[in-house]
Formats: C-alpha cells, structure tokens, sequence
C-alpha cells in the first residue's frame, strides 16, 4: 500500500501529470525496455515484442482546480479543473505545486449553500493582500485537493485514487507479468480529467490493434445510491459501456474468459455515465478492439474515494493476464 | 427482393448498438452478390466493394446498421431485469412495450408498469424516470440468470405493418432501410461499368459516438462519400425540421456538406426528373456524413436523408416511394460521374 | 388453446360481437338454454341434476378497454377517444387495429430528436394522440376507416417466462375461458352462466343481467390488478402472482357477502388450491350490478392475478389460471349447499 498511497498524495492535476513521471518510472523502468515521455504529458513505458500491438493505459492526471484572478484582499477565484462539484468543494483544502495550501469557501447568496456556482467560491491562502498572495500563488497555477490517505479494514481511502489506482494496478501488473507475447505499450496519460485528450493523442502515435484503459467506476452498494450492479469488494469490473464506448465484445469475451481460467472474481459494470481513455482509443485511425478494467470505488471525484484491497488484487491480476495473453486469437 | 421486402428482412434483424454483428452477417448475405468483395471489419462494419476496371478513386456510401436498443444493467431479487438504454430513446415509449433480450437464447419481455392504482396522484401525471423502469421475463432470479447476463442486449419487438399507399411501419428502419437503399443502388449498377471503385458500408455504433464510420472511413480513405440517413418525417404534433412523406428524398445542404458534389448530385437528379427537398444544417449534421467529411485529409460528403416518423421507436414510419427515390437519385449520381476530380470542384 | 383463441379476439367495451359468437359456439354443447339480450350479454342456463332452493349464477365480462374513433383529420390520421380504463401513458408507439377489418395503426409521437427538454418531463396525454395508418389524407383514410370504429390493441397471445401468459384483454377473457370449462362439468343446482358486455365502460351490461334474472347468488370471475413489481411495498399489492385466486373482500362498488367468502375459502382449504385475500378496495367489477339490481343478491368475487392489467401486455401465471378454474368448478359443484349456508 506504500506505492498507493505515494501515488495517491503526489501532486498531479491535468496538465501538471509530469510531478509524477519520476514515481513511475522508477517503479517500471526495471521492467520494461523503454520509458518515455510525450509533448502531451503521457508517460509511456514499452515491454517490446513481435506480437500484436497491444496499449493498456491508465490516467495519472486528476480533478484539481486552476487561479482565474487574485482579488484585492488576497482572496482567490478559480475554475475547476475536470468534473468537480461545487457542493464537494466547499471547505475542502487545496495545496499548490509549491505547497501553499488554501480552504475552499463561498460567498454567501440567496439560497444558501444550494445552487453555487464556481463563480461564488473562492480560495482563502491566509492571505491579507493581493501582494501578499502572489508571492505565493500566480494565475494559471493548479491545485489538488487534499485527502489523507487512510486504510480502513479491507478498503483505503484517500484522494486521487481516480485514477492513481489504475496508475497502480498497471505497475503492479507488470511486476507481476511473466512471458508477453505482444508488443506492449504501458502508458500513463495524461489530461483524462478535461476530455481523454492524453490517452487520444497517445492511440494516435503508437496505433494499438488492442487497448484496455483502466479506470474507477462507481458503485451501487452504498444508501440511497443510484442502481449500478457493482459492489465495492466484490472484484475487479469488467467494463461494458460508459458514456464514451461500447466496450468491444471481443475484448469483454477475453476478460471473462481469462477470469474464469484464472479464477479472478469480477464484476460487469454497466452505467452509462462518465467517460474514460477507452473512448478515445477505439475509434483512432484504424480503431483498436478496446476494453476497460474498472475498480470499483465509492465517492468518486471527492478528497475521499474509496477503494477495496481485493478489488485492487483481482484487477492487477486481471490486467496481468490480459496482458500476457497472446492477441493474435483476439477477433 | 423488391425495396419494401428488403426493408422488412432488415428490420427483423436484431443489432443493438454494440452488439451487430448477428445483423452484419445477414447484410453480408445481401451484398455479397451485388459485389466483387465483401467483409466484415473488427468493428462488425460490412464493407462491399464494387471494383471498376479503370478506377480514378473510391467513392463510398454509408449507412448505419445498429439501432438503438437497450442494455441488461441489473437484475434484482425476483428477476426483474433493468436496463440502460443504447442510442437516444423516448422513455415514455417504452412503457408497456415488448421486448426481445439477447441472452444465451433470445428471451421475451416486458417493459413492467405499476398499476396507477398504487401511484399518488402526482405519479400518475408524470413520466416515469427511466431508472425506475424493469422488463418483466416471467423469469424467477434463479432462471433468468441462467440465460441472461449484464451486457446482453434488448430490441424492441418487431412487427412489420403494411400501412395505407404503400407505408411501411417497423421498427429499426433508421438506418436499415437506407442499407435496403444501398442494395437497390448496386442492383440498378449491375453491368454498369464505373470510374471508380464503389465501396458500400453497413456501418455500426453510429448511435453512440459513430465508431464503426470513423473507422470504416479512415481504413477505406475514399475520394468521395455518400452518406444515407433518417430525417424527420411530418406528423400531427411536429412542425419543424420536418419532411412530407412521399414526395421524394431529402438532401442536406449546409457547412457540413460539399457544395461542389451537392451541385453534381442535384444536377444529375435534374436530369433524370427525379424530385428532392433541402434540410438545411447550420452546423455538423448528427449522421455519418459529420464523421466522413472531417476523416484524414477531408472527404467531400453529401447526405441523402429519408423521411421517417417516430424515429426511435418500434414504430419507425417511412414512404416506400421515398425509398425507391432515394435509390434512384444516388443511382442517378453514380451513373453522371464521368471524372471524379469534376466533382469535387468548387 | 381457449384462453389463446379468446385473447386474440376483438372486444372493446359496446363491440363484443365476435367474443360473443365464440363463446356462443364453445358453450352450446353444454347449455340447455342460451339467451343473448338487448345488450349482447350471454346468459347461459344449466339445468342442475337435483333439485335447486337458490338461483345461482357466475358472470365473467367479454369486453377489453380500447378505443374508439372520434375523428379523422384532414391530413389522414385517425383522432379517438378511449374506451374503459387506460393510462395515457402506455399508449405512445403502440400498435392498434381499426375496425372489424382490422385496419393496421400505430400511435405516433415526435422523436425524441423535435421535443423541448421540457417537453420531455410531460406526460402526453391520449387527447393529442394520433393514430397513423399511412392514409396521405382524410380522403384516402375514409375509404378503410369511419368514425365509430374501435380500436383494439395488436397484441399476440404468449407464453413466457416460467408458465407466464401475455396477451391483450386476459382481464375479462380469462374470466370467460374459467366458465366456459366449468360449463362443461354437471351440477345438482340449475346454474346460469352469465357473460356480461360494456364492464369496462362502468358496469353497463351485467345490470339487466342482474334485473332478468333475480339471482340469489352471484359469483364474479375476474381478471384483477396485480403489483408485486419493484417499487411496490408488499402491503401496497393488491395481489400476488403465482399465489392462486384471489379473493375479494370489497372494492369500488361491492362488498363481498361473508358467508361467500367464507364458503369460497373453505372449499379452496379443503381441496387443497392455494388461494389469496384481495388486498385492496380498488377497482370496480360487475358485482356491483348484482347487488344494485338484484334484489337481496348476495355477491362474491374471486380473481386470476393480472399484472399490467388494462395494457396490451397484460400477464397472468397458468398456474392461477388453472387455481381458479378448479375453485370455480368447487364453487358451483358445492352451490347446492348455499341454501343452508345463507
């Protein structure tokens, strides 16, 4: 759990995903014959082979918020960066790249808390002076959320575990991995958040035949919450659809099928809601057969989402198995 | 076959967005003779190829071969199975509606609604929000979770009626019955000798996100592209953006069409008297021919459209004449180009 | 196929005809006596092998909620009102047939594409529905359409699911299909079947049933609201499929007599058929017209569970069909005993 929870509380809104290249690449490089970084800030690490052309990815960038102005009192207005409520934002933490930290409030209006607007929240430094607050922080900058990283029982909670999980379950993976046929592009990409635009740009230069994108997913196992046949604990999720693909049946065949083989507990997630890299990836250039590998993790896009230790185990041995599997049977 | 046969067999195939490859194989069947190659790609699109002997490109024509459809998403603790949809549907259609689900055997079902003597009277006025609609089996939990899994798929029940002067009402006719227009193009263009290659696509997943064109179109690279599609027919309670049925096809016209080819396909279509009508598009179009036009380099793309009511619904209306229109005006097209790079001209 | 071959038949409420003459043929062989009054109703009369103190009947209702044509507009579609019971809300995208001829129809509604976000929150309501059937103009719709046709719902007979039915109109028809087989069985009381038209319009026919024939005792065989769906508390159903008939205690119109219910439950304990309380007083049925113009008439009613009830897929479980079909036959074989039990 060490390298969760370093993945976890480094610093890493979209845009800013290079703060955490150093952390991957020393876990994978050993791995791996090739580590390296595009203009786009994905960190793509390649495990050669005469196989088919296989890109398994999972996003290192996460929600975040970036300086829109400096008021005269010091007080600062942002927007956010990625989908991010108003609700969950308020009196929150952030913490900027140089580590200033600020509270998230709001500006009283009719209504109360109810209906707010970015617009009606600023950042509050501890500053008294615009001066005084631009020693710190410039327009433009980002921040993360801070959410401590906590393990509860069998489950960890801790901020950016969208997707810092999948960042994790893909390094243990290939650990984990023993003989790949294929030839494998492990990358960690960039600006998810904002629109898949990393993982977009990434299937465009390397042009995978296969791809499988590795994400969280919510789950329909806590009160009064929305219908979702995912429960948390109950596995890794093989993904179906989202709202940004129907996940190729090929691909969907070949993950059940290897957990079965393997005896991997997995769960089919069903919801259209949210998008992932796996959207942006299939209908480049020739299209890949894509799929999605999914933790199941509750309260999603807060400073506590929570994940389950088995989850995480079944999902990198699924991801591991997936990988190892020669595609060239794949149709 | 004639056109209205043609419509009926390719309405009775089931392929939900996602989940067309049962249909792909049948639409094969229809192209395979009409001719010289035919496949089916990764993303199930059914790609034909009609060669020419001296050919100065490649022209295609799309139209889409998945219908929307549902998805099973739950099954809950007395078997009732719910759902996501797939493609944009009107929910208040769905109440009380026959489905079939695609499981290890196709399944009957309904689309449950409680009786309005256990609803306050304020559900009684309103629509029932989608989340809190089932399909009922017949099935216990037990039973049905030996035939049906999350991720099969759901079409609507299918009954093909004969209306009055030749109207024909079933379900899925967006966008199949503009694959029943490709097969009557390639029937009139038997014999016929073209300058170009003729690549006609049944293409998938144009309902969420128009996957199977995106790929289909940057695999095939062509010089021109034709795309078929479904507009809205007039009925009682629409007004706009609506098309009388049977007095012809519809042309789009607008930024996302080429205006050069435009010009090409209305001036053939003059020549031969065959009538059309504009749907005029202030921005991209929400068919094929928005993915065509921006594919690599840019592909000039016309859109021919059908008239159709009650689009999304088992219930899909269009004018046979309309049809046959359609076919004869892109015929019409087809048969006019003497040099490609004419057409594409501004 | 009984049950099949009545579904698939025709009946909205006032247009029974074809229901009737079928019925008519099934039960021939076994009546001594068939009248069809002024309203169409049937009434069927069996004379008993003993001797009879009471005048005991049984009813089942031939009509089906539908619709009717209202108006045919310039532009070729058909405009109508509806007939019985329905919730607007099933009706959009459904198939119909018009007429004794069957004319083919669909219920139209704009895509989803040409409607207003908040159009969308809205029910539509049955009185700006159309029907289409591909007339161009009212003209051309004429020639295949008048104003006074019904309109039925196109829908098939199915059996599905674990001994499940779905068809159209199983709320009366598996009444009918229930006494049409016990008409088959001999009884020491005389009995009169009774199959009543226009239920669904307010009780319209079983009111000069009840009039001419002065019963003493009146059964009702129902097709009744079933619920037990997601969403619906358990003390909310009114009814449980697969738990046998049920058995009325009150609804929107009667209050079943005590002394029935408990005779209808007895001999249901007795004989082993699982049976079920009614729990609920909605609804209305026939029963109300034997109580209002019968006389001192005493009523009950016992009912096949019917889920989606007044839709074009309603669904019953055979096995309550079957339930109910034998505690009828119970109930009329042990009628001779009423006399000492009221």
């Amino acid at each position: 759990m060490e390298l969760l929870r370093k993945l976890t509380q480094n610093f890493g809104p979209s845009g800013c995903e290079t703060a955490l290249h150093d952390i991957i690449k020393a876990e994978v490089e050993n791995y791996v014959d090739e580590v390296y970084s595009d203009v786009l800030g994905n960190l793509i690490a390649h495990k050669k082979g005469n196989g088919k052309k296989v890109m398994v990815c999972a996003h290192a960038d996460e929600i975040g918020i970036m300086v829109k102005s400096i008021d005269d009192k010091g007080y600062i207005h942002f927007t956010n960066i990625g989908g991010l409520g108003t609700f969950t934002s308020i009196y929150q933490r952030v913490q900027f790249a140089n580590g200033t930290v600020g509270v998230v409030s709001y500006e009283v209006k009719d209504g109360g808390a109810k209906n707010l607007k970015f617009d009606d929240l600023y950042i509050d430094i501890g500053a008294s002076s615009k001066e005084e607050a631009e020693k710190l922080v410039s327009v433009g900058d980002q921040a993360m959320f801070l959410g401590d990283f906590a393990e509860t029982g069998e489950n960890v909670i801790s901020k950016a575990m969208d997707d810092r999980a999948g960042v994790y379950v893909m390094i243990e993976a290939l650990k984990m991995m023993k003989d790949c046929p294929n030839d494998l592009y492990y990358v960690f990409t960039s600006q998810e958040e904002v629109g898949l635009r990393g993982a977009k740009g990434a299937a465009f230069d390397i042009a995978p035949e296969y791809a499988l994108a590795i994400d969280v997913t919510d789950t329909g196992d806590t009160p009064g919450c929305s219908r979702m046949a995912v429960k948390l604990g109950d596995g890794a999720c093989i993904k179906v659809l989202d709202s940004s693909i129907i996940c190729s049946k090929a691909i969907r065949d070949l993950l059940t099928d290897l957990s079965e083989e393997k005896g991997i507990k997995v769960q089919y997630e069903v919801l259209k809601a949210g998008g992932t890299d796996a959207g942006a990836i299939f209908a480049t250039k020739s299209g890949a057969l894509t799929g999605g590998v999914s933790i199941p993790t509750r309260y999603i896009h807060t400073p506590s989402e929570m994940v389950n230790k088995f989850d995480l185990k079944e999902c990198i041995r699924l991801v591991a198995a997936f990988s190892e599997h020669n595609m060239e049977d794949v149709k | 076959m004639g056109i209205s046969e043609n419509i009926e067999l390719l309405s009775n195939l089931h392929g939900a967005t996602g989940d067309e490859y049962p249909a792909a194989v049948e639409v094969k069947k229809l192209f395979d003779p009409l001719c010289d190659e035919c496949s089916i790609d990764k993303m199930y699109n059914v790609i034909g190829i009609k060669r020419s002997k001296n050919p100065q490109g490649k022209l295609m024509i799309d139209a889409h071969i998945d219908e929307v459809g549902l998805m099973v998403a739950d099954i809950d603790e007395n078997g009732f199975i719910f759902f996501e949809t797939l493609g944009g549907l009107d929910s208040r259609t769905l109440l009380a509606q026959e489905v079939v689900i695609h499981g290890r055997r196709d399944i009957p079902g309904i689309i449950g609604i409680m009786p309005v003597h256990v609803l306050s009277s304020e559900e009684k006025d309103k629509p029932i929000p989608r989340n809190k609609m089932y399909i009922d089996t017949g099935y216990s939990a037990d039973e049905i979770k030996k035939i049906v899994r999350l991720s099969d798929t759901i079409t609507l029940k299918n009954k093909t009626l004969h209306l009055l002067g030749g109207r024909i009402s079933t379900k899925a006719q967006d966008d199949r019955t503009s694959v029943a227009v490709i097969v009557s193009v390639l029937e009139q263009l038997k014999g016929v000798e073209l300058p170009f290659d003729l690549y006609v696509v049944a293409s998938t997943q144009e309902e969420e996100g128009h996957g199977g064109a995106i790929v289909a179109t940057y695999d095939i690279e062509p010089d021109l592209a034709i795309a078929i599609d479904v507009c809205h027919g007039k009925s009682p309670d629409a007004s706009d953006g609506v098309f009388p049925m049977g007095v012809g096809t519809v042309l789009a016209k607008g930024p996302n069409i080429h205006p050069g080819m435009l010009r090409a396909v209305t001036d053939a279509m003059d020549k031969v008297g065959i009538s059309y009508s504009f749907n005029i598009h202030n921005i991209r179009t929400g068919t094929n021919a928005a993915i065509t036009q921006i594919s690599r380099c840019g592909i000039p793309s016309v859109l021919f459209a059908l008239p159709l009511r009650y689009m999304h619904t088992c219930i899909e209306t269009v004018d046979v004449a309309d049809v046959q229109a359609t076919a004869d005006g892109i015929t019409a097209f087809l048969k006019s180009i003497e040099k490609v790079g004419d057409v594409i001209c501004y | 196929m009984l049950l099949k071959n009545l579904t698939d038949l025709n009946g909205v409420s006032g247009n029974e005809d074809k229901v009737r003459e079928f019925i008519k043929e099934q039960i021939t062989p076994y009546a001594d006596e068939i009248t069809v009054d002024t309203l169409g109703n049937i009434i069927a009369f069996k004379k008993g092998t003993g001797k009879s103190d009471l005048r005991i009947g049984f009813c089942a209702h031939m009509d089906e909620v539908g619709g009717i044509v209202s108006k045919i507009t310039d532009d070729g579609f058909i405009k109508f009102k509806p007939v019985g019971g329905i919730d607007d809300r099933i009706l959009l995208s459904k198939r119909v047939v018009i007429g004794d001829n069957k004319i083919p129809g669909v219920i139209g509604i704009k895509a989803i594409h040409l409607q207003e976000d908040d159009e969308r929150k809205k029910i539509v309501k049955q009185k700006s529905m159309y029907i289409d059937i591909g007339a161009k103009d009212k003209e051309e719709a004429e020639t295949v359409v008048a104003l006074g046709d019904y309109i039925a719902f196109d829908s098939e007979y199915m059996e599905m699911g674990e001994g499940k039915i779905k068809a159209k109109a199983l709320d009366d028809r598996v009444g009918c299909a229930i006494l049409i087989e016990a008409m088959k069985h001999t009884y020491e009381n005389d009995m009169y079947f009774c199959f009543s038209t226009r239920e669904e319009i307010g009780i319209r026919g079983a009111g000069v049933i009840a009039y001419r024939l002065q019963l003493d005792v009146a059964f009702m065989v129902e097709g009744t609201i079933e619920a037990h769906l997601p969403f619906v508390k358990d003390y909310d159903c009114p009814t449980f499929m697969g738990r046998g008939p049920a058995v009325f205690h009150i609804d929107g119109g009667s209050i079943s007599n005590k002394k029935l219910i408990n005779y209808i439950c007895g001999l249901a304990e007795e004989n082993g058929v699982s049976y079920q309380h009614r729990q609920s007083g909605a609804g209305g049925n026939d029963a109300r017209a034997f109580t209002a113009n019968g006389g001192s008439c005493a009523t009950a009613v016992v009912a096949v569970p019917c889920r989606y009830i007044h839709s074009p897929v309603s669904m019953i479980d055979e096995s309550d069909y079957k339930a109910t079909a034998e505690l009828v036959r119970l109930m009329a074989e042990n009628s001779y005993k009423l006399g000492g039990i009221l």
